[in-house]
């Protein structure tokens, strides 16, 4: 029986997982940025909508 | 009040196939465009792979599908733009006919055009190359793999067309989906030009009469959605 | 109120879907034994299988809320959809890349024509093809409708891609190195192999479920942000 050896693919493991968290991780944070575009624009809505309604209870009077 | 019944949608099918052939017949473009195409795309093979005689033998199934691919995106293209082009794509719409027997009587004409490329093509490329491609076997395996690549076609070409960038979008749309019938069909071919044993082939032949009813069911299911 | 009742439960599920990822991992690196003809790049699998698995689940969602979209025409099962293909994507490259860096040492080639691994690509493939679609049409309402159609039609097409594929592998076993007509880096599955690989998948899936919730939610609420976007510049 010959007595082989373990190869060394460890270089590979490493790059492999690199390439699967890094991925993951570069797609979580793009939804985190998405999320904070999100609120900025959401409040920025907000103040227009606040100046509209001013504005037109302002002509009411 | 809309035609319903089966001997209906049989007639307006049937309508919509004689409307395309007349058309076609009258101006003949379609044809011309795609045998020309078509004999293009063997000749750049021809000049570019360089292949000695028994490797070109072994690759004739490929350079012969990836042909009909190729030239019948052009039909396929051409079948619902001239649609547009004449403005007649609101009167198919308006018309009260159940949608199925627009997408049936465009896949069977598209079919036909196909057919009539292949009938060109293959005694072409059998003589330019010394290979019998007439074959019973072989035939049956063009006639299988169109009816899955026509009725695919035509339900995506009518999406992309309606699309910003047109025609381009029909192959990128198309191929990806078309693949296991372009695999199974050049298996298929192989198979029966290389004479190889009937059981080697059954199981390709399985794969195209599997997609031949899953895609056409598909497509005409499908077919309403894009043209409402 | 209902609005924080729904992000505390996204939160929930997002931390569970870390703590099974962390608790995953550990049992790769620490757990799971090593690999004797293959050496460490083996414990590869276990993450690549499952983010394989991710994309062709995903790929079912979208094909199903595009189903749902056209049979009641809520918006919402159209945001599904996207956010089934966009997470579908990322998976998808994922699992093609981590094959690729697996295949590199073990068949000595950066590709192999294994079943699994084309079926994955020739997906990615036909979500370009529906990213590319819907970046085509102006119109919502065409673009919800169009993208279901092609999700459906490109459902259908995956086994079928698959099967004609493996065929393919088992009539002609004999490709680049590949010793054995098995699919990519054939080995024998010890118990604890098993367990890590079943944790993994779990990972991923809950994972996989977090992350959609989260993409449908900022989809949701952009819709919201431009209605009122609308409304306001209107007057």
């Amino acid at each position: 029986m010959t007595s082989t050896t373990v190869p060394d693919t460890f270089r590979f493991m490493v790059a492999g997982y690199a390439v699967i968290l890094v991925g993951l991780g570069l797609y979580a944070l793009s939804l985190v940025a998405r999320f904070r575009r999100l609120k900025r624009q959401e409040k920025w809505i907000d103040e227009l909508e606040k100046e509209e309604r001013s504005k037109k209870g302002g002509q009411a009077q | 009040m809309a035609e319903t019944s089966a001997g209906g949608l049989f007639r307006c099918t049937w309508a919509v196939v004689r409307k395309d052939l007349a058309a076609e017949w009258r101006s003949r473009e379609l044809l011309g465009a795609m045998l020309v195409f078509a004999l293009l795309v063997i000749l750049v093979f021809n000049f570019t792979l360089q292949l000695d005689l028994p490797t070109r033998a072994a690759a004739t199934p490929g350079v012969l599908w990836v042909t009909f691919a190729f030239a019948g995106t052009l039909g396929l293209n051409r079948s619902w733009a001239v649609e547009r082009e004449r403005g007649a794509w609101e009167g198919l719409l308006l018309a009260p006919v159940d949608r199925s027997a627009i997408y049936l009587g465009k896949t069977l004409g598209s079919l036909i055009f196909m057919g009539i490329l292949e009938a060109l093509v293959l005694p072409i490329y059998s003589a330019l190359y010394n290979i019998n491609l007439f074959q019973p076997g072989l035939l049956i395996v063009v006639l299988l793999g169109s009816v899955s690549y026509i009725s695919l076609g035509t339900l995506l070409a009518a999406l992309a067309i309606q699309t910003r960038a047109r025609d381009v979008l029909l192959p990128i749309l198309l191929f990806p989906v078309v693949l296991p019938v372009l695999i199974s069909a050049v298996n298929a071919s192989s198979g029966f030009l290389a004479a190889a044993p009937m059981d080697q082939i059954w199981p390709w032949l399985n794969l195209l009469v599997a997609c031949d009813i899953i895609f056409p069911t598909a497509g005409s299911l499908l077919f309403e959605y894009v043209v409402e | 109120m209902i609005r924080d009742r729904e992000s505390r439960g996204r939160l929930a599920l997002a931390g569970a879907a870390v703590s099974l990822l962390a608790a995953a991992l550990g049992m790769v690196f620490w757990y799971a034994p090593r690999e004797a003809v293959m050496g460490e790049v083996q414990r590869l699998f276990y993450f690549h299988v499952s983010s394989a698995w991710v994309a062709m689940l995903s790929f079912v969602v979208a094909a199903v809320s595009g189903g749902l979209y056209l049979a009641r025409r809520e918006p919402t099962w159209d945001l599904v959809g996207i956010s089934a293909v966009e997470i579908g994507v990322v998976f998808g490259l994922i699992a093609i890349g981590s094959g690729s860096i697996w295949a590199r040492p073990v068949w000595n080639t950066w590709w192999t024509w294994d079943p699994r691994l084309v079926t994955t690509s020739v997906m990615e493939l036909v979500y370009a093809a529906y990213l590319l679609l819907r970046q085509g049409l102006e119109e919502p309402e065409q673009r919800a409708r169009f993208g279901a159609v092609y999700a459906i039609a490109g459902v259908l097409t995956v086994p079928m891609t698959f099967l004609s594929i493996r065929l393919l592998r088992s009539i002609h076993p004999v490709l680049i190195g590949s010793g054995e007509s098995g699919t990519l880096g054939g080995f024998a599955m010890t118990p604890r192999m098993l367990e890590t690989f079943l944790v993994s998948l779990l990972a991923f899936t809950v994972l996989y479920g977090a992350l959609l919730v989260y993409r449908v939610h900022l989809a949701v609420r952009g819709r919201g942000l431009e209605e009122r976007r609308s409304a306001l510049f209107m007057d």
